[in-house]
C-alpha cells in the first residue's frame, strides 16, 4: 500500500504507520488475511464514508480500502441486496469529489463491476462525471473513464460523446487510444444504433492502425474488421493489403490477420461448395501469406499459421506439409503449452488425414511418457490413429501400462479411439476387445465402466464377429459390477442377443447368479432377461421356469410382478406347444417358438408405438373437441396417429466464439426433447371447424415465399378423413402496412379437392403472424391423385404510422401472389412405424400386394433412396434409411398410415445401373385401392 | 475447429493453494447462470469450476502449465502457496492463452517486488484488483506487456501528474516495505517475550 501516487510527505508516512500499526494489531489475533472473516454489514457500514464530504477529501487511501473490501467480499460470493447495492453505488458516486488518483480508478473499477447489476437509470446518473473525466488532461481518467462509459451509455447518449471517443482513439497516448478502440468495439456490439454510430470512425480507426504502438494496431484491426465484416470485398481488401505490406508488428494483430484470411478462405470455398481446387486469386494469395507467417520469428504466430493451414478446407498434402513440420518441431519444445498445441492440433489433422501425421509418429511416441496427461493422452490417441496395423499391438502393450495412472476423463478418450480402431481394423478385434475387457476390469468410475461397455455393445452391433466375444466379457463384467445402471442395461442386452447365439444355455448361469446376488433393480432386469430367454428358446423353457419360480416370492413388487408374469406367460405356452415332439421324418423341430406362440408374442413384441408417440396420442386424442365425450372405447387403433418427430439439427453459429464441443456419450445425449405442439391445435380453436372432427395429420409448414419477401407465406396442410384445411401463416414485414381481411385465393383444377369455405385473417400488424384457412372437400368416392393449386395472397393494406401504429394515409385492396400449392398423395399418409416390420409384413399378406418397377435418373443409390422415402411420405423402418453398401442392391422398408387411419407398408428395392437406378416396390395395404394409390406416389 | 475471430478470455482466477479462492474475474457468458451474475446458481457454478481446476493443476513452481476442462482451456502457474488460471474457450489458441498468461504473471512479480505468495498477494488486494483490469477488458486483451501494465497499475506512466517520482518512489517503497519487515519481526519478538 506504499506505492501509492502521493508524494511522500511526513504526513504521508504517518498515515502509513497508522496502516501498518492496525495491519499489525490485526496480526495479534492471528488473522492471516486484512480480508478474511469480513462481515458483509461491517462493509456496508463502513461505506457510510463515502458520504462525509470531509472525511472523502482527508482519507482517500481508508475509501480506497473500503472499496476493495466490498469488491473482496462480492468477488467471494457475498451477494448485495439491490437496494443495498443502489445504496452503495450512489454513496461512490460521491468520491468525484475528490481529486485522488488512485481513489478515482477504484471508482471507476467499482462502477464497471456493478453496472450490469444495477438498474440503467440509475448507473446513468455518474455519466456526467465520467463525460469531463474524459476530456482530462490526466490520460489515466481519459482512458479510463471511456472503458466505463462503455458500459453504461446507450446508443441515444452514445452520440452526444461521439466526438470525444473520434478524438481518443487517435490520441497519442496509447493506453487512451486501446481503450477507446476497445470500448468501440463494445459499442459495436451492445446494439444495431450504436453500431451505426461506431461505423462512422472509420477513418480514426484506419489511422490508429498506423500507430507505432504494438496494442493500438492490435485493437485498431480489431475493430476495422467487425465493422467491416459482412463486407467481403472490404475485408479482402484490408487483408491483402496488410499482409502484402507487412507493416503489422503487433503479433496479435499478425494472429488475427491469419485467421480473417483463413476465415476468408474457408468462406470462399463453402460458396463454390467443395469444387475449389485452390486455384482461385484469394486461394492462392491466402496460402502463401500463411506460409510465409511459417517463418515469422514470434512462435504464437508460427503456431497460428500452422493451426490455419492444417484447418483449410479440402488442403492438398503438399500443401499441407509445412504446417506439419513446424508442428512436428513445436512437439520437442521445453514448454508444456507449445506442445499441448502442436499436439491437439495434430490430433485434429490425423482425423482427416492421418498420412500426413505419420511422419511425427517417432515424436509423438515420447510424448506418451509426458508429465502433463494431456499430451500424453492426445499422443495416444492420435497414434492410434496414425498407426498401421502391424503397429496395433505393441502400442495396445504401450497404452496398458500407462491407463494405471491416468484420470478417467482421459481413459474415456482413450477408449472412444480403441472403438474406433476396431473399426478400421476388424483383423484386431480380439485384441483389443480383450483390451477393453481388461480395463472393464479394472478400477474405475461410472462414467469411465460406461463409455466401456457403450464401446463394446457398439461394435458388437456394428461388427457381427465380435458379438459372442463381447457378450462373454460383459457377462463377466457384471459378475462383479457395482453400477446398477450397467447392469441393468447388459442384461437387457443379454436377454436381447443370447438366446439367438449358437448356445443360449451358457448365459443362463451368468443371469440367474444376478437373480440371487443383486439389489432388487438388478434382479428385475435379470427375471426379464430369464423370461426372454424362455420366451425365445423353446428346449429351455422347463429349467428356465423352474428358476423363474424361485422368484414368486421374492421381497421386491416388481420382481416378484415380473416373475409371476413371466411364469404364468411360459406355464400356458408350454401347455400350448409341444417343442419337443418329433416332426413326421423323426427329427426334432427347430428350436424356436412359432408364429403363433402366445410366450414369443408376449414377452418379445414391443408395443405398437413408442411411450413418447403414445404419450403424445393421447394428448392429442384429448385435445380435439368432443373427444373425452365419445362413446367409443379407447384402443390403440382409435387412438389419433402421431408421426416420428423430425429432429432439427441445432443451427452452429458460423462465429466460433460459441462454439461449444460435444462430447456426450450415447447413453447420455439421450436427453429428453422438447415436447412438440400439436399443429393442429391452431384448428381446433376455431369454432367454425369444429364440425370436421379431428384431425389425421399436419404436414410440416411449406414455405410459399422466400423468407425476406415483404409478406412471409407459409402453408400446414392438416388433413381430414373427408376435408383438408388450407392453414396460411402470413408474416407482415412491412412496418408502414397493416393487413386487413387477408385470404387466399386458390385455383386449380383437382378430380378429388373442391374450394368449400375460407376463414379471413381479421388484421395482420407489422412484425406479427396471422393465420387464414381455406377449406376443401374431398370426394371420397375416387382414389387420392395429386392436386395443385395456384395461390394468391388477398388483402387490404393499411397505411400506418410505423412509429405509433396510428393509421396513417390511404389503405387499398392489394393482391400478391405467392408459389403454387400442391397436395400430393403423400400428405395423406402419416409418417408411423409400425413396430416389428418383417412380423406386420407377413402379417398384411399380399391380397392387396402392388407391384411397379420403376426407372428413376439418380446418380447414386443414397440419393435415389433419400428421394423415394420422400416421394412416398413414409417412415423408414430398421435404419434401412442409411445405405450401408452403395454398390449392392439396397432394399428400404417404409411404413405408414393412410388417411382413415389404414397402415401401409412398402418395400422397395433400390439398385443401381449404368445411366441410373432402378426401383422395385412392393406396397401393401388391406386395401388394394389404397395400395394401388400408394404406388403411385412414385413420378 | 477454427478459432475464434477475436481472441479473447474468459476468466482469470487466483486460488491459494488449498483450492479456496482469493480473487475471481469471469467474463461475457462464462459460467454464468440464467439467473444472473449475482444468483446463488452462478457462485455455485463457478466454485464448482474452481474446484476441478485446483484438482487438475499440477506441475513446477512459476512454470506455465495448461490443462482442459469440457471445451474450456486453462493455462495456469504455480507460486509456493497460489495457482493462478487464465481460461478460454478450448478453440482459442494455446500459445495467446499462455502468451497473456506470462504478460499477467511478470506484471504481478514487478508490482510485488517478485512476491508473489497468498500473503503479498491478500495485502495488496487492490493492485491485483488493477492489474487484472488493465490486463482485459470484458474478456478482451487489453494489455500484454509486463512492463506497461505494471507502470499502469502503479500509475507511473511518463508525462503524468507525479512525474519525477518514477524510479525514486519505487525504491523509497521497497524500503518501506523493509523497515515493516523489520517492525514486525520486532512486534511478534515483542509479543513472544
Amino acid at each position: 500500500m506504499s506505492q501509492s501516487e502521493e508524494p511522500l510527505t511526513t504526513a504521508g508516512l504517518m498515515r502509513e504507520i497508522t496502516v501498518l500499526k492496525e495491519k499489525f494489531k490485526g496480526e495479534d489475533e492471528e488473522t492471516y488475511s486484512p480480508y478474511a472473516d469480513l462481515e458483509k454489514a461491517t462493509v456496508l457500514q463502513e461505506c457510510r464514508i463515502f458520504h462525509d464530504s470531509k472525511a472523502v477529501r482527508e482519507s482517500p487511501r481508508k475509501c480506497c480500502t473500503t472499496i476493495t473490501k466490498l469488491l473482496y467480499i462480492v468477488a467471494q460470493g457475498e451477494s448485495l441486496t439491490s437496494a443495498e447495492l443502489i445504496d452503495v453505488f450512489f454513496g461512490v458516486t460521491k468520491l468525484f469529489q475528490s481529486k485522488d488518483a488512485s481513489l478515482r480508478r477504484m471508482v471507476y473499477l467499482f462502477i464497471k463491476e456493478v453496472a450490469e447489476s444495477c438498474d440503467r437509470g440509475d448507473v446513468i446518473i455518474v455519466t456526467q462525471s465520467l463525460t469531463k473525466d474524459m476530456n482530462s488532461d490526466t490520460d489515466l481518467y481519459r482512458s479510463n473513464a471511456i472503458r466505463v462509459l462503455a458500459r453504461i451509455v446507450d446508443a441515444g447518449m452514445l452520440g452526444a460523446i461521439e466526438r470525444y471517443i473520434k478524438q481518443a482513439i487517435v490520441d497519442r497516448h496509447p493506453l487512451v487510444s486501446s481503450s477507446a478502440l476497445i470500448s468501440a468495439s463494445h459499442f459495436f456490439e451492445s446494439s444495431p444504433e450504436s453500431a451505426n454510430i461506431v461505423r462512422r470512425w472509420l477513418n480514426e480507426a484506419q489511422t490508429a492502425l498506423q500507430s507505432p504502438h504494438e496494442m493500438v494496431q492490435y485493437h485498431a484491426l480489431s475493430l476495422l474488421y467487425q465493422i467491416k465484416k459482412h463486407d467481403r470485398l472490404g475485408v479482402s481488401k484490408l487483408v491483402t493489403q496488410l499482409s502484402k505490406n507487412g507493416s503489422l508488428k503487433s503479433p496479435l494483430a499478425t494472429i488475427s490477420l491469419i485467421r480473417y484470411t483463413s476465415k476468408l478462405m474457408h468462406d470462399e470455398a463453402r460458396e463454390n461448395s467443395g469444387v475449389s481446387d485452390g486455384s482461385s486469386e484469394l486461394a492462392r494469395a491466402g496460402y502463401s501469406f500463411l506460409e510465409g507467417s511459417l517463418r515469422h520469428r514470434n512462435e504464437m504466430v508460427i503456431y497460428e499459421a500452422a493451426r490455419a493451414i492444417c484447418n483449410l478446407p479440402g488442403v492438398e498434402p503438399q500443401d499441407l506439409a509445412p504446417g506439419v513440420t513446424v508442428l512436428q518441431l513445436f512437439l520437442s519444445s521445453p514448454r508444456p503449452t507449445v506442445r499441448y498445441a502442436a499436439m491437439k492440433t495434430l490430433s485434429e489433422v490425423a482425423m482427416l488425414a492421418p498420412m500426413a501425421v505419420v511422419k511425427c509418429n517417432e515424436d509423438i511416441e515420447v510424448l506418451i511418457s509426458d508429465t502433463n496427461r494431456s499430451i500424453a493422452t492426445l499422443a495416444i490417441t492420435t497414434l492410434l490413429k496414425t498407426g498401421s496395423e502391424s503397429s496395433v499391438d505393441r502400442l495396445m502393450k504401450q497404452i496398458s501400462s500407462f491407463m494405471n495412472d491416468i484420470q478417467d476423463e482421459f481413459k474415456i478418450i482413450i477408449v472412444k479411439a480403441v472403438k474406433d480402431l476396431v473399426m478400421k481394423y476388424p483383423g484386431k478385434q480380439r485384441i483389443l476387445i480383450g483390451f477393453l475387457s481388461n480395463i472393464l476390469r479394472e478400477e474405475g468410475g461410472f462414467e469411465f465402466k460406461k463409455s466401456i461397455v457403450n464401446a463394446i455393445m457398439f461394435l458388437m452391433d456394428a461388427i457381427p464377429e465380435t458379438k459372442e466375444n463381447g457378450l462373454i466379457q460383459l457377462c463377466e463384467f457384471i459378475e462383479d459390477s457395482d453400477f446398477t445402471a450397467l447392469s441393468t442395461i447388459i442384461l437387457h442386452m443379454i436377454g436381447n442377443l443370447g438366446p439367438d447365439t449358437p448356445n443360449p444355455a451358457r448365459y443362463i448361469r451368468f443371469i440367474y447368479n444376478r437373480v440371487i446376488l443383486e439389489n432388487s433393480q438388478v434382479r428385475a432386469a435379470a427375471v426379464t432377461a430369464l423370461a426372454k430367454f424362455g420366451a425365445k428358446v423353446p428346449s429351455l423353457r422347463e429349467s428356465i421356469l423352474t428358476l423363474l419360480q424361485r422368484s414368486l416370492a421374492d421381497e421386491d413388487d416388481e420382481v416378484r410382478d415380473r416373475s409371476n408374469i413371466a411364469v404364468d406367460v411360459l406355464k400356458r405356452a408350454i401347455a400350448e406347444n409341444d417343442y419337443s415332439a418329433l416332426d413326421e421324418n423323426g427329427d426334432p423341430a427347430p428350436d424356436v417358438p412359432t408364429s403363433s406362440d402366445s410366450a414369443a408374442f408376449l414377452l418379445l413384441e414391443p408395443l405398437p408405438m413408442s411411450f413418447s408417440q403414445l404419450e403424445r396420442s393421447l394428448k392429442q386424442y384429448s385435445n380435439a373437441p368432443g373427444a373425452l365425450e365419445s362413446a367409443e372405447p379407447l384402443s390403440f387403433n382409435t387412438l389419433p396417429v402421431v408421426e416420428e418427430v423430425v429432429e432439427v439439427a441445432p443451427v452452429q453459429d458460423s462465429n466460433g466464439s460459441s462454439n461449444i464441443m460435444g462430447a456426450s456419450s450415447p447413453l447420455a445425449s439421450s436427453a429428453a426433447a422438447p415436447p412438440a405442439a400439436d399443429p393442429a391445435a391452431d384448428i381446433y380453436a376455431i369454432p367454425e371447424l369444429a364440425h370436421l372432427g379431428r384431425v389425421f395429420r399436419s404436414s410440416p409448414p411449406v414455405e410459399q415465399t422466400e423468407s425476406e419477401t415483404e409478406y412471409v407465406v407459409k402453408c400446414i396442410k392438416h388433413i381430414f378423413n373427408e376435408h383438408v384445411v388450407l392453414q396460411f401463416k402470413v408474416q407482415n414485414t412491412v412496418d408502414s402496412q397493416r393487413l386487413d381481411n387477408v385470404t387466399m385465393a386458390l385455383e386449380g383444377e383437382s378430380e378429388i379437392l373442391t374450394v368449400s369455405g375460407e376463414i379471413a385473417c381479421e388484421s395482420i400488424p407489422y412484425g406479427e403472424t396471422g393465420s387464414c384457412f381455406t377449406v376443401l372437400d374431398r370426394d371420397v368416392s375416387v382414389g387420392i391423385a395429386p392436386s395443385a393449386f395456384t395461390c394468391e395472397l388477398h388483402f387490404t393494406a393499411v397505411g400506418v404510422d410505423p412509429m405509433s401504429g396510428e393509421e396513417e394515409g390511404d389503405s387499398y385492396e392489394e393482391e400478391y401472389a405467392v408459389e403454387d400449392l400442391e397436395i400430393a398423395t403423400s400428405d395423406f399418409i402419416a409418417k408411423v412405424n409400425l413396430g416389428n416390420f418383417r412380423n406386420s409384413w407377413e402379417q398384411m399378406g399380399n391380397e392387396c400386394e402392388v407391384l411397379e418397377k420403376f426407372a428413376l435418373s439418380f446418380k447414386s443409390t443414397e440419393e435415389a433412396v433419400e428421394n423415394v422415402i420422400n416421394y412416398f411420405g413414409m417412415s423408414a423402418c430398421d435404419g434401412t434409411a442409411t445405405v450401408k453398401n452403395p454398390s449392392k442392391p439396397h432394399m428400404l422398408h417404409l411404413s405408414g398410415v393412410f388417411v382413415g387411419s389404414k397402415p401401409v407398408m412398402v418395400r422397395a428395392q433400390v439398385g443401381k445401373t449404368a445411366d441410373g437406378v432402378v426401383l422395385k416396390v412392393a406396397v401393401r395395404s388391406e386395401d388394394a385401392d389404397v395400395s394401388r394409390q400408394v404406388a403411385d406416389c412414385i413420378r | 475447429m477454427s478459432a475464434p475471430l477475436i481472441p479473447s478470455i474468459t476468466a482469470l482466477i487466483l486460488l491459494s493453494s488449498d483450492g479456496s479462492r482469493l480473487s475471481s474475474k469471469y467474463y461475457s457468458q462464462f459460467m454464468l447462470h440464467p439467473n444472473g451474475p449475482n444468483s446463488p446458481e452462478t457462485l455455485a457454478l463457478r466454485t464448482a469450476f474452481e474446484k476441478q481446476l485446483h484438482k487438475k493443476s499440477r506441475g513446477k513452481n512459476g512454470e506455465i502449465e495448461i490443462l482442459t476442462i469440457d471445451s474450456t482451456t486453462a493455462c495456469y502457474v504455480q507460486t509456493s502457496d497460489l495457482k493462478i488460471f487464465l481460461t478460454s474457450p478450448s478453440t482459442e489458441s494455446e500459445l495467446v492463452l499462455s502468451y497473456v498468461l506470462e504478460g499477467f504473471y511478470s506484471a504481478l512479480q514487478m508490482v510485488l517486488h517478485n512476491q508473489v505468495d497468498k500473503r503479498t498477494v491478500l495485502d495488496n488486494l487492490e493492485l491485483l484488483m488493477l492489474l487484472i483490469d488493465e490486463l482485459s477488458d470484458g474478456g478482451r486483451i487489453l494489455e500484454t506487456n509486463p512492463q506497461n501494465l505494471a507502470e499502469r497499475v502503479l500509475m507511473k506512466q511518463p508525462g503524468e501528474a507525479g512525474e519525477g517520482t518514477p524510479i525514486g518512489e519505487l525504491t523509497i517503497g521497497q524500503a518501506f516495505n523493509q523497515i515493516a519487515g523489520q517492525a514486525r519481526e520486532q512486534i511478534i519478538a515483542n509479543m513472544q517475550n
